[in-house]
């Protein structure tokens, strides 16, 4: 026998179907019924039909759904024009999203909006994937839709979180006192900070994290219905704020000068794992 | 034999499912479900008798690696499992789990 043939596949669809062929008695028992439930809630399943709850009020829901994806940009111009009134060093750096999946349909279930400074090394959003070299600094939006929450936000990443002084860590903690304060490893995971002096701790013992993220969250229908112009400034002000913290406190690397730019990797085939 | 202590011991979903998949094969009438299961991976000599036989073992370490499941009939290792979601399996991922268990010395087993 070859090798290869010591190796069968079995998907878990197919599994799936296996239980499902079993008697109806022994899909209720519980053994099995929580096994299915487990695939199902995974998706790992042929196509099982639609049940009348999920088509329930579809149309009403794209409407609402569309208008507020199409406020988002009308909103996010506003505090650009705002910060940049105030500092017009800020430059909006990224915007992620998710979906775009090539052969169904999908609904982006976030957004997010990054900004820095001109002259700050460029903002990035994976610290944790190994192959990147440098991480620029950054504060961000985010529209966590599936969660109906909004989150203001602050990372330092890379080696950036090593040159920042303990003291310089403080005064950007309190600076940021009603924010919280996360360490993120390599492997994705967050770590309460409780903190300066955690903070410091936690850097010194272990080269494990990757980053520093500072962040604050709001529900949707708490922040977003307000006066249009008290959620513009009030967004605004949080930006500015740890833009300008992370500044005065050199929570940042400096851009490489024009021809010391480190070359590009081909990155396409890690960033299709998005 | 795999308890539900088993299942909730790990936080990935991929060990999880694989720990519910062993306890149902266990304890579901093996005349049915585990035939069936070992019919689709092309293990269908094997005998009734030896079907009462069968126990599962999760996560249990080889020489060089640890597959998600391992099946036993007595003390002979009969296949491994290793499952994936979302990500795709690499055979030679597999291979490595067969190579390990066969360098094992038989008294280790």
């Amino acid at each position: 026998m070859r090798r290869k043939d010591l190796v069968k596949w079995i998907g878990w669809r197919n599994i799936h179907q296996m239980l499902m062929s079993l008697p109806k008695d022994s899909r209720e028992t519980d053994i099995i019924s929580s096994m299915i439930e487990s695939l199902e809630s995974e998706g790992l399943t042929g196509f099982m039909g639609f049940k009348e709850p999920e088509l329930q009020g579809l149309p009403s829901f794209v409407k609402r759904y569309q208008t507020v994806v199409s406020k988002i940009p009308q909103l996010m111009e506003d505090i650009e024009s705002y910060m940049l009134d105030k500092d017009p060093e800020i430059v909006p750096t990224k915007f992620w999203r998710d979906g775009r999946a090539q052969k169904s349909a999908d609904v982006i279930s976030f957004c997010d909006y990054a900004y820095s400074y001109r002259n700050w090394a460029s903002a990035g959003y994976y610290a944790t994937l190994p192959w990147v070299g440098k991480e620029g600094s950054f504060a961000m939006v985010s529209f966590q839709f599936d969660e109906g929450k909004l989150y203001v936000w602050g990372r330092v990443a890379r080696e950036t979180i090593r040159n920042v002084t303990t003291d310089s860590w403080k005064r950007i903690l309190d600076g940021l006192s009603d924010f919280k304060a996360f360490l993120l490893t390599q492997k994705q995971e967050e770590e309460n900070v409780i903190d300066v002096v955690d903070l410091s701790d936690k850097l010194d013992r272990s080269t494990e994290y990757v980053a520093v993220d500072i962040r604050k969250e709001f529900p949707f229908e708490m922040f977003l219905t307000r006066e249009p112009n008290k959620t513009v400034k009030e967004l605004a002000d949080y930006l500015l704020n740890i833009l300008l913290l992370f500044r005065r406190e050199n929570a940042y690397s400096p851009k490489e000068k024009e021809g010391e730019e480190p070359e590009q990797e081909d990155l396409g085939h890690l960033i299709k794992e998005e | 034999m795999v308890t539900i202590f088993d299942i909730f011991r790990f936080s990935q979903k991929e060990n999880r499912l694989t720990a519910q998949l062993a306890r149902s094969l266990e304890l579901y009438d093996r005349t049915v479900l585990l035939r069936i299961f070992l019919n689709r991976v092309d293990l269908q000599s094997l005998k009734d008798d030896d079907l009462d036989r069968i126990r599962f073992e999760l996560q249990e370490k080889e020489t060089d690696s640890i597959p998600d499941a391992t099946a036993y009939v007595d003390s002979r290792r009969i296949f491994f499992i290793e499952s994936k979601l979302w990500t795709d399996i690499s055979e030679d991922q597999i291979l490595s789990h067969v190579e390990s268990g066969r360098r094992r010395s038989p008294s280790s087993a």
